[in-house]
């Protein structure tokens, strides 16, 4: 329960720093994100993107530093922002919710390597 | 007596009048159809309660009665900046005086209306005229120092009331506003040979009536070629001691921008923190004859980089070159290379105009606020 608590209390911080973020304008998914990949009993709820865009392809990792998962695929989809990535045998499918910045979110779902599934929720920070 | 009314047509005939009345005022901040509705033109008669003169756009509070009601509304004007420079000021209206005003209402259905007129006592204040100087029939060559090289700047005057408002590849013609919103955006993909991602935010964008821009919301600055698109201007201060051009910019804050002329190769030696990217780069220039030419790389991704809202990354790299062929005319030409953002290198270009012994406005988007 108080595992529950902390993770709720750190998502909502990162939540409330991500609203006075700086802006970036570039790319939509350069950047950090934070979120939630609910359900995930092997790595834990919270869950950290680092994206890169080096005018070709997304690249990243997922939660550096702690679990790192060299993020291996990654495609944003211009025509209605759905977001594709694979590392280390999960998949995040979701779609960018809110394109305007500071609150730019991604929602949708993750598919881990064991069948484990739920679902996903990270903000750009 | 509270008077409001709404008439869809007429506020598009006015707005429309209003932007294209061939009026070159110098408008400091993005499109006003970002913050007001076209379509909800409304008109209201009261009482001044206060006049808040400040930057970016001054504002007239006004209590309106309707009944035994009393509502405060506030009346947007454009920004001191220009309406000082027509004439007007802080007491142009005083609380206590009965106005008539005509405008556009909020989109977010606040008390808020857009106003560039307003009438006081039968008469009206705060109109706008042309403050485009008039441009010589027979224009003086340029000026030349000592050693014989062009002079871009002068102790009095700047450069402004640029020829083009927001960044459209060289050849393209496509019609947009004086805040770069399109009048198709069907057009977006002519504008820049954006990648897939850029045309589809930039469309997004022009689809928002620009009103995400950070320098409309968050008073960042008018990086890259943007800082030659306000009628507010630039003025060159050439330090040839030290081998650097100095451009002071009206519009940004009066942020200024360093050309080192010194010779420095590009790499690391500019500050030695090519690891913090900046709203204008790192600069380095040399003459290429009468032409200034001027190598910018080194932006971060946290503005527009023009008037429109064109995607840009980090990759961006400017090549701009400054030539002033005679007194009045300053003509800027700039490729653009983002391998993050296009698909190849493109060229845009306009000129500026010479606003002799002025000093270039001080403008502040002080507040923070929209």
């Amino acid at each position: 329960m108080k595992s529950k608590i902390m993770k709720i209390g750190l998502f909502a911080a990162a939540f409330g720093l991500s609203l006075s973020a700086n802006a970036q304008e570039g790319h939509p998914m350069k950047g950090s994100w934070i979120g939630e990949w609910k359900g995930n009993q092997k790595l834990g709820d919270f869950v950290l993107l680092v994206l890169d865009w080096d005018g070709s392809k997304v690249t990243g990792v997922i939660n550096p530093g702690t679990d790192n998962l060299n993020i291996t695929e990654a495609t944003l989809n211009p025509d209605d922002w759905s977001v594709h990535i694979e590392a280390g045998g999960y998949e995040l499918d979701g779609k960018i919710e809110k394109l305007e910045l500071p609150a730019r979110s991604v929602v949708g779902t993750w598919k881990g390597p064991e069948g484990a599934t739920g679902a996903l929720e990270i903000v750009r920070q | 007596m509270q008077k409001l009314k709404l008439k869809s047509t007429i506020g598009l005939v006015v707005l429309a009048t209003v932007l294209s009345s061939g009026v070159e005022h110098v408008s400091a901040q993005p499109a006003i159809v970002a913050k007001f509705d076209p379509s909800s033109e409304m008109s209201i008669s009261g009482i001044v309660t206060h006049v808040d003169w400040k930057n970016p756009r001054a504002h007239v509070f006004v209590n309106v009665t309707d009944g035994n009601a009393v509502t405060n509304w506030a009346v947007e004007l454009e920004s001191p900046v220009l309406l000082r420079g027509n004439g007007w000021g802080e007491s142009s209206v005083k609380p206590g005086d009965r106005v008539e005003v005509k405008g556009l209402r909020a989109r977010n259905g606040s008390r808020q209306i857009w106003s560039e007129s307003m009438v006081l006592a039968g008469k009206p204040v705060f109109t706008l005229k042309d403050l485009k100087p008039a441009i010589p029939a027979r224009s003086e060559p340029a000026p030349r120092g000592t050693d014989g090289k062009v002079i871009l700047g002068s102790a009095s005057g700047y450069w402004g009331f640029p020829s083009e408002h927001a960044l459209v590849e060289d050849g393209v013609n496509v019609q947009m506003d004086r805040y770069g919103q399109l009048a198709e955006i069907a057009d977006a993909a002519k504008v820049a040979p954006l990648q897939p991602w850029a045309l589809a935010l930039y469309t997004q964008r022009q689809q928002r009536s620009l009103q995400d821009d950070p320098m409309f919301i968050n008073c960042k600055p008018p990086g890259g070629p943007r800082q030659y698109q306000s009628d507010l201007g630039i003025k060159f201060v050439e330090d040839k001691v030290n081998q650097r051009m100095f451009i002071l910019m009206g519009s940004g804050n009066r942020n200024y921008r360093i050309v080192y002329m010194d010779g420095r190769d590009k790499v690391g030696s500019v500050t030695g923190d090519d690891d913090n990217p900046l709203y204008y780069g790192r600069s380095l220039g040399k003459w290429e004859g009468d032409t200034l030419v001027v190598v910018t790389t080194g932006f971060n991704e946290d503005f527009w980089m023009t008037n429109g809202g064109l995607p840009h990354t980090s990759k961006l790299e400017l090549t701009e070159r400054f030539t002033r062929p005679d007194m009045n005319t300053l003509q800027y030409q700039v490729a653009i290379t983002d391998t993050g953002a296009y698909t190849r290198p493109w060229n845009a270009s306009w000129s500026m105009q010479w606003v002799a012994d002025q000093e270039v406005p001080i403008f502040f988007c002080q507040d923070n606020r929209p």
